[in-house]
């Protein structure tokens, strides 16, 4: 936060009587607006004016037009001027909230920049604070697409993906998509700073040239020359920074390659695509026919093809996977769906012995009970996955085979995940694993003896802190909250055991949930173990970021 | 670049009468090598020059796509040679479209002012192909800024019914719109857009003391706005906007500046 005040630099004796007579000229002032001199007997009377200025965080300019709001439950509102000034009569002497905005930029809540904030307007010394508020601008990735001999290619989906770190895990994102116009150019706005691999999906633009000679296809490929994510260069953008991203393609001879995709319930959505078997680049995307034809134009090669039927909400139902070479056209490739089978996941609830029995522990009866299960992949092409059933006691979960990491979470806040396991996993500690049978159930209890840490953080930096919570039990399996004004926190609802407690200046690309990168700030780590039903205290000092090689 | 061809179907208009005699084809035509007219349930066969209507240059390595109407389930596709000829052979009796597209040139059909032709067996065609033109401008605010996201609608202008929508698009980040594959005609452009600025719900008494608040009447005047729809250049009312008489092969640069108006 950024506030600037008013200040004066004069002899004592004139400033004494200055403000004599400027006293007296506030008492008999008709303009509220011009005598901020001394609290109002009335903080809601509209006295008060505030001046301020708009700028660019990042080059410091002033930003024109911006509209500018003051609010504490009325409003006032006013565009910035083309120095980036603003004034805003009509104010009461109340605590509010200051908020700047304007298309290119990021409102405060989604950037880095000050564009907000929570102000008492009139200081102690009767004066209006002079606000300077900072705007963070987007960045943006533009660029081409062409083909052979330099031709634009027209329709091509352009995707922009990033690994960002999510409570604590580095994932996979799909930040934004496009296509290219007729002259082959995109243009991706709304960028935040940071790593971005482009890609673009043109393998539906075929060369038909004539009837006789062979057809050519485009392949996709991950900026600048990448088959695959893992070959890509990602983009790295400063915050306002616009970067090109220009692909040049070359076609491939490619042959037919048609079949039937057999076996899907209806309603589902068949999504086919040919991955490369040594899975390192990706094919083309095929359209499946309302009956299950499909037909696709593939280079030679080995390839496999996976043909995914999926329900109205993207869940997947059923799934076939072939591979061959293909060396020539190729027709009557038939892959049978096999339905999903559904991964059991049985709650039960455990409620401590020493807690009083409750009538509402019942699973019928405890709204909001239960437990959230959230399965996530680290390859981009396998879709996240949520236990689903409407008794909570007896949900399942169907997945792609694959490998997960699981994210668990007690819906009802006096409830924790007490363990979880599938046979001898215990995913706590391990990913989950499976294939295209559902086997073994997923076995969750929950417990409500639960511990309560309440802490301070010694030093906040000046925009606050955020404290991390990491349980040893399941180091993967952190808790984060946010400072911004108290230096004291509570976390309700622990499973009990060992914690590590830490509070950074801020936590914006930080793996905390990987043991590995917070073991290098171990050093700072308060230790404490909460016992159940039991409440402990800790205090941490800020951990300023930069200050450690991460 | 892809077409559909079930789409050239759809825009077929030539129709290729084997038995008719009397040829009036206004695409005309030199007709150098004009062959007797086929005789019943003999196979016959079409040929012809594909001309850039602009400049009468040929189009090589066109697509020229022919089907039976109305029955036609397999179209016959041939490509232009170097001096933009195309060869049919061995055609059954029935009536035949012909459509064409290439590089710059939309998918069009063989016709002429006076729309549909007709024309015998083994006439020598010229097929004249209108380069495509495109539309594209900027949206900006009253302020000089772009506008985000306006929804812009290219329309067909008819005085015997509604206009036709042609396309619709959206503008990016810079106000910047395109519609790019048109064919020459006529059009109106309608932008509606709302200001990103607009605030809706002010309350213009703050529940003060006073109760008088003539800043927030003051802000409802200013900031409780909307754009009315836009048709170019700058009107409210279709009627009286200017359509874009595009000609083949133009780049025409539609600009809009939009003005604010009071919500009621």
């Amino acid at each position: 936060m950024t506030v600037k005040l008013i200040c004066f630099n004069v002899n004592p004796g004139l400033a004494a009587f200055a403000a004599i007579c400027l006293l007296a000229h506030a008492c008999t002032a008709q303009d509220p607006g011009t005598s901020p001199w001394a609290r109002p007997a009335n903080p809601d009377d509209l006295k008060y004016s505030l001046s301020g200025t708009v700028i660019n965080s990042v080059t410091g300019a002033p930003i024109d037009h911006a509209l500018v709001k003051a609010s504490w439950g009325p409003s006032r509102l006013r565009f910035s001027q083309s120095d980036g000034s603003f004034q805003l009569d009509g104010l009461p002497g109340r605590p509010m909230r200051l908020t700047a905005e304007k298309p290119g930029f990021f409102p405060a809540s989604n950037g880095g920049g000050t564009g907000a904030l929570d102000a008492e307007i009139v200081q102690a010394d009767g004066q209006t604070v002079a606000p300077v508020l900072k705007l963070e601008p987007e960045a943006i990735i533009e660029g081409s697409v062409l083909g052979d001999e330099n031709q634009p290619l027209e329709n091509v989906a352009i995707t922009i993906g990033s690994f960002q770190v999510i409570n604590g895990h580095r994932q996979w994102s799909n930040i934004a998509a496009t296509n290219t116009d007729d002259q082959g150019e995109f243009r991706i706005p709304g960028l935040h700073r940071g790593a971005y691999y482009v890609a673009a999906h043109p393998e539906k633009n075929i060369d038909f040239p004539s009837s006789t000679s062979t057809e050519r296809v485009y392949l996709p490929t991950y900026y600048p020359h990448g088959a695959g994510i893992s070959t890509a260069t990602p983009i790295q953008l400063a915050a306002g920074q616009h970067a090109r991203a220009d692909f040049s393609l070359h076609s491939l001879p490619a042959f037919r390659v048609s079949g039937i995709v057999a076996g899907a319930q209806q309603g589902l959505k068949i999504k086919l695509r040919f991955v490369d078997a040594s899975g390192s680049a990706s094919g083309p995307e095929v359209e499946v026919g309302a009956k299950g034809a499909f037909e696709a134009r593939v280079p030679g090669g080995n390839w496999i093809v996976r043909a995914v039927a999926g329900d109205a909400k993207g869940h997947p139902r059923a799934y076939a996977e072939r591979a061959f070479k293909i060396t020539d056209n190729r027709a009557g490739i038939y892959l049978d769906l096999v339905p999903l089978s559904p991964i059991p996941v049985v709650v039960h609830l455990a409620p401590a012995e020493s807690i009083p029995s409750n009538p509402e522990t019942d699973f019928g009866r405890l709204p909001g009970s239960g437990v959230m299960v959230h399965v996530l992949s680290d390859d981009p092409s396998r879709p996240d996955g949520f236990a689903e059933g409407k008794d909570p006691a007896n949900m399942s979960l169907t997945v792609l085979p694959g490998r997960y990491r699981v994210e668990l979470a007690a819906k009802n806040r006096s409830w924790y995940v007490q363990s979880a396991s599938r046979g001898s996993a215990d995913l706590l500690q391990q990913p989950l694993v499976t294939g295209a049978s559902g086997g073994q159930p997923i076995v969750i209890t929950l417990s409500n003896d639960f511990a309560t840490l309440h802490g301070s953080v010694a030093v906040a930096g000046d925009h606050g802190a955020v404290v991390v919570l990491v349980s040893q039990r399941s180091p993967t399996d952190s808790k984060t909250m946010f400072l911004r004004t108290s230096s004291d926190f509570e976390f309700h609802g622990l499973a009990p055991g060992d914690y590590q407690v830490l509070a950074f200046d801020r936590i914006d690309g930080l793996e905390y949930a990987n043991p590995t990168v917070l073991g290098a700030y171990a050093g700072k780590a308060a230790k404490v173990g909460l016992q159940p039903n039991a409440t402990a205290t800790v205090s941490v000092q800020t951990i300023h970021r930069g200050e450690i090689n991460e | 670049m892809n077409r559909s061809v079930v789409s050239a179907i759809l825009l077929g208009v030539v129709c290729l009468q084997f038995f008719q005699t009397t040829a009036s084809t206004a695409a005309q035509l030199p007709k150098p090598n004009r062959s007797t007219a086929s005789p019943r349930n003999q196979y016959s066969h079409i040929q012809g020059l594909l001309m850039n209507a602009q400049n009468e240059k040929p189009v090589p390595g066109a697509r020229v796509i022919l089907l039976q109407v109305p029955d036609g389930n397999t179209p016959r596709v041939a490509i232009t040679g170097a001096n933009g000829e195309f060869r049919f052979d061995h055609l059954p009796p029935g009536d035949y479209s012909l459509t064409a597209e290439s590089e710059h040139f939309p998918l069009q059909a063989l016709r002429t002012n006076q729309g549909s032709v007709t024309v015998t067996a083994g006439d020598n065609l010229v097929f004249l192909l209108k380069p495509e033109a495109s539309i594209s401008g900027a949206v900006m605010d009253e302020h000089g800024d772009p506008v985000r996201n306006a929804q812009v609608t290219l329309l067909e202008p008819s005085q015997q019914r509604e206009a036709r929508v042609i396309g619709q698009t959206q503008t990016n980040d810079l106000g910047i719109y395109r519609f790019a594959h048109l064919l020459p005609g006529r059009y109106l452009l309608a932008i509606k857009a709302e200001p990103w600025y607009a605030q809706r719900n002010i309350r213009v008494s703050t529940g003060s003391s006073s109760n008088d608040d003539p800043w927030s009447q003051a802000d409802n005047t200013v900031f409780n706005v909307i754009y009315p729809v836009t048709y170019y250049p700058l009107t409210e009312n279709p009627e009286s906007a200017n359509p874009i008489e595009l000609q083949p092969g133009q780049h025409f640069v539609a600009d809009v500046t939009l003005t604010p108006r009071q919500a009621e």
